[in-house]
C-alpha cells in the first residue's frame, strides 16, 4: 500500500515534468516575477510560522495540562480552522474587515485587505489550528511527572517549563513547525480572498500558479508547481536532519 | 518533623481519609500497603503535587498545606525516578542547585561528594538512557539530596530493580540514611523491604492508615485481618470465641476444629498464624487428643527453596511450612494424614468487625 501511493505520488511529479522542458523552465525561473513569488512565499510563511508557533506553544501546553470545566467545548472550537476550508476562513476574515473594529485596525493599524499583511493573517488563521493540534500532542507525550519532580527540587513553574519540559518536547517542537511552515508555504484559499490575486504584489507561489492557470500559461504554471515541491522537500528534509542530529534521550 | 492531620484528599475514584501521621526528623518512616492504596497519592499530598480537600501538612511546625511545591524543599523521587533525559547525570544532579543559583564551586563540590558517597562518580558524563536501573536509582538519589530536603520523599525506589540488587541495595540505603539523617519517608508493598529499612512502619489500607508502629509491633500484633495478610499470616480464619481456663480462651475456626489461644476473648473474632508455626508430625506419633492438636490429610505441597509448603485439610485448609532441615528423611505426600498443632502463643486474635474498635 505504501509503494503504490509512493508511485501515485512519483506519477503526480513525473506528469508536470512532461509538460516541461528544460530550457523554458531554466529561463522562466529565473525571471523576476518567480523570483518575487519565491521570495515573498518565503518571508510571509516563516513569518506566520512563528506567530503560529508563538501562540501555539502556550495554548497546546494549556490543553495537554489543565483540566477544567468545558474543556471539550474549547477543544472543539479550535478544531473549527482544521475543519473549514481555508477559503471559507478567507471570508470570515474579509467579513470581519468589514466590522467597526475591522475597519479601525485598518485605518489606524495594518492594511490587511489586498496587502501582504494579509497573506500573512490569512496563513496564521489558517495553520494555527494545525500547529496547536500538532504541539498538543507532542505535550500529550510528555509526562508531567517531568514537572512534577522539577517542582520539587526547586523549579518554579515556569522554571520547569522553560527548563525541562521546553527541551523535552523539543524534537516535537520542530517538526511542528516545519509541518506548519509547509502548510503555510501550500496556504491559498484564505490567503487569494483576503489578500487578492495580484501579480507581482500579493503573489505568494500558490497564487502564481493559480494566475499562469487562469491565463492558459500551463508550461509557466507546471514550473512554479515544480519549484513549489522541490522547495518545501528541500526544507522537510533539512528541517528533519536539524531534528534528528540531537543529543540522547529526547521525545 | 512531618505531621499530617486529618487529610482527606480525592483524586477520582481514591481517596485519602482522615489521614494522620507524625514522621520524627531523621526518622525512616516506610508506608506500607499495596497497589492502589493511595500511597503515592499522599506522597504527592506532602510535596505539594495534589491538594488536599481538607486537613493540613506541617513541616517542621510550619504550616505547608497550601504552599508550592518548589518553596517545600521536599524531595520526591518517583518510582520510575524521572531523571531530566536531556541532561547529564552531573546536570541532573547539579539541577537543584543551579536552580537555586548557588555558587558553581559549591555545586561542582556537591556534586562530587555525592557523586562518591553514592558510587556513581564514573557515569557523571553519561546520559541516563545509558544507565541501568540501578545506576539511574543512584543518580535520583543523589540528585534528591542535592540540596538538603526537610523531607525526602521515596516512592517505591526498588520496585523496577530484580532482587538480587535490591538486596544488596537495601543495607547500602539504610547505612546512607544513617550518615545523612535525612528524615525519610519510602513507600513499599514489599514487607521484607519495610521490615529491613524502616525504624517504624504504617500500613496503609484503601486510603486508610490502618496500623503505625514498629516492624516488630506490626509483624506480630497486627491490627486487622489485613495487615495480618499483608505481613505474611497465611492462616486468617474468621471464628467463634468463648472464655477458657484463666488467661487463655478457645477459638473455633471450624465446626469441632478449636484452637487455644492467649487472652480473653469472645465472640466473632478474627486469627491468625503464620504458616512456620503450624507443626506438622507424622500421624503414628500424634498427641491424640491434645487440644491444640487437629488431624488432618495433605491436600497440597508445594517446594520452596528452603521450605515446603504443605495444606493441610483439617476441616479448613491450614498452610503450613516446614523447613528443608526437617525433612530430610520424608517429604510429605498429597494424601498423607498427618496432625497440625498450633502453639496458643502463636495465634493471632482481632476483632472482626470494625478495625479502630481495638487497641493495638
Amino acid at each position: 500500500m505504501l509503494v503504490a501511493y509512493l508511485v501515485f505520488l512519483a506519477g503526480l511529479t513525473l506528469s508536470a515534468l512532461k509538460f516541461t522542458d528544460k530550457n523554458t523552465l531554466c529561463k522562466y525561473l529565473h525571471c523576476k516575477e518567480v523570483i518575487f513569488a519565491t521570495k515573498l512565499s518565503l518571508a510571509t510563511a516563516t513569518v506566520s510560522t512563528l506567530l503560529a508557533m508563538a501562540v501555539a506553544i502556550p495554548a497546546a501546553y494549556a490543553l495537554s495540562r489543565y483540566q477544567y470545566r468545558g474543556r471539550s467545548v474549547v477543544d472543539t472550537v479550535l478544531d473549527l480552522p482544521l475543519v473549514l476550508p481555508p477559503i471559507a476562513l478567507g471570508f470570515l476574515l474579509l467579513a470581519f474587515f468589514q466590522t467597526s473594529p475591522g475597519e479601525f485596525v485598518q485605518r489606524h493599524g495594518i492594511r490587511f485587505v489586498f496587502e501582504v499583511p494579509g497573506i500573512i493573517l490569512a496563513q496564521f488563521t489558517v495553520v494555527s489550528g494545525f500547529a496547536v493540534r500538532v504541539l498538543k500532542s507532542t505535550f500529550d507525550d510528555l509526562s508531567p511527572r517531568y514537572e512534577q519532580v522539577a517542582r520539587t527540587l526547586g523549579f518554579s513553574r515556569w522554571q520547569a517549563f522553560r527548563q525541562i519540559e521546553l527541551p523535552l518536547a523539543r524534537n516535537g517542537l520542530i517538526a511542528g513547525a516545519v509541518l506548519t511552515w509547509a502548510r503555510a508555504m501550500g496556504e491559498f484559499g484564505a490567503t487569494v480572498i483576503v489578500a487578492g490575486a495580484t501579480s507581482m504584489k500579493t503573489e505568494v507561489l500558490p497564487i502564481a500558479i493559480f494566475l499562469k492557470w487562469q491565463s492558459i500559461e500551463i508550461e509557466k504554471g507546471m514550473a512554479v508547481t515544480l519549484l513549489l515541491i522541490a522547495l518545501s522537500l528541500a526544507a522537510l528534509l533539512t528541517f528533519k536532519r536539524l531534528a534528528l542530529r540531537r543529543g540522547p534521550g529526547v521525545i | 518533623m512531618l505531621r499530617v492531620e486529618k487529610l482527606r484528599v480525592r483524586r477520582g475514584v481514591f481517596a485519602l481519609q482522615d489521614f494522620c501521621l507524625e514522621v520524627v526528623q531523621g526518622e525512616y518512616f516506610c508506608l506500607l500497603g499495596p497497589t492502589g492504596c493511595g500511597k503515592t497519592m499522599f506522597i504527592e499530598t506532602v510535596a505539594g503535587l495534589v491538594r488536599p480537600e481538607r486537613g493540613q501538612v506541617f513541616l517542621g511546625g510550619q504550616d505547608v498545606t497550601n504552599l508550592r511545591p518548589e518553596l517545600r524543599n521536599v524531595s520526591y523521587v518517583p518510582q520510575d525516578y524521572t531523571l531530566f533525559p536531556h541532561l547529564t547525570v552531573e546536570g541532573n544532579i547539579a539541577a537543584p542547585c543551579r536552580i537555586r543559583r548557588l555558587p558553581p564551586d559549591a555545586t561542582a563540590d556537591r556534586v562530587k561528594e555525592l557523586a562518591e558517597l553514592l558510587h556513581i562518580l564514573p557515569l557523571l558524563q553519561r546520559y541516563p538512557h545509558n544507565l541501568s536501573g540501578g545506576e539511574k536509582q543512584r543518580v535520583a538519589l543523589a540528585r534528591a539530596l542535592a540540596v538538603v530536603p526537610r523531607v525526602l520523599l521515596l516512592d517505591e525506589p526498588f520496585s523496577a530493580l530484580d532482587r538480587q540488587m535490591k538486596a544488596r541495595l537495601w543495607p547500602e540505603m539504610r547505612s546512607l540514611h544513617e550518615r545523612l539523617k535525612v528524615t525519610t519517608i519510602h513507600v513499599t508493598h514489599d514487607f521484607d523491604e519495610a521490615a529491613l529499612m524502616a525504624s517504624r512502619l504504617g500500613v496503609m489500607e484503601a486510603g486508610r492508615l490502618v496500623q503505625v508502629g514498629s516492624t516488630e509491633e506490626v509483624f506480630h500484633q497486627p491490627r486487622t485481618p489485613s495487615v495480618a495478610a499483608f505481613v505474611g499470616m497465611e492462616n486468617l480464619f474468621p471464628a467463634v470465641a468463648e472464655p477458657a481456663s484463666a488467661g487463655s480462651s478457645l477459638v473455633e475456626i471450624a465446626p469441632g476444629v478449636r484452637l487455644v489461644v492467649r487472652g480473653h476473648h469472645s465472640g466473632p473474632v478474627s486469627v491468625a498464624f503464620r504458616s512456620e508455626e503450624v507443626a506438622i508430625s507424622g500421624e503414628e506419633d500424634a498427641r491424640s487428643g491434645a487440644e491444640d492438636s487437629h488431624e488432618g490429610q495433605i491436600v497440597a505441597v508445594v517446594p520452596l527453596q528452603s521450605a515446603v509448603r504443605v495444606v493441610v485439610d483439617v476441616g479448613v485448609p491450614v498452610v503450613a511450612t516446614i523447613p528443608r532441615t526437617e525433612i530430610r528423611q520424608r517429604m510429605p505426600e498429597l494424601g498423607q494424614r498427618v496432625t497440625c498443632r498450633v502453639p496458643a502463643e502463636a495465634v493471632h486474635v482481632t476483632a472482626n468487625e470494625e478495625p479502630d474498635a481495638e487497641a493495638p
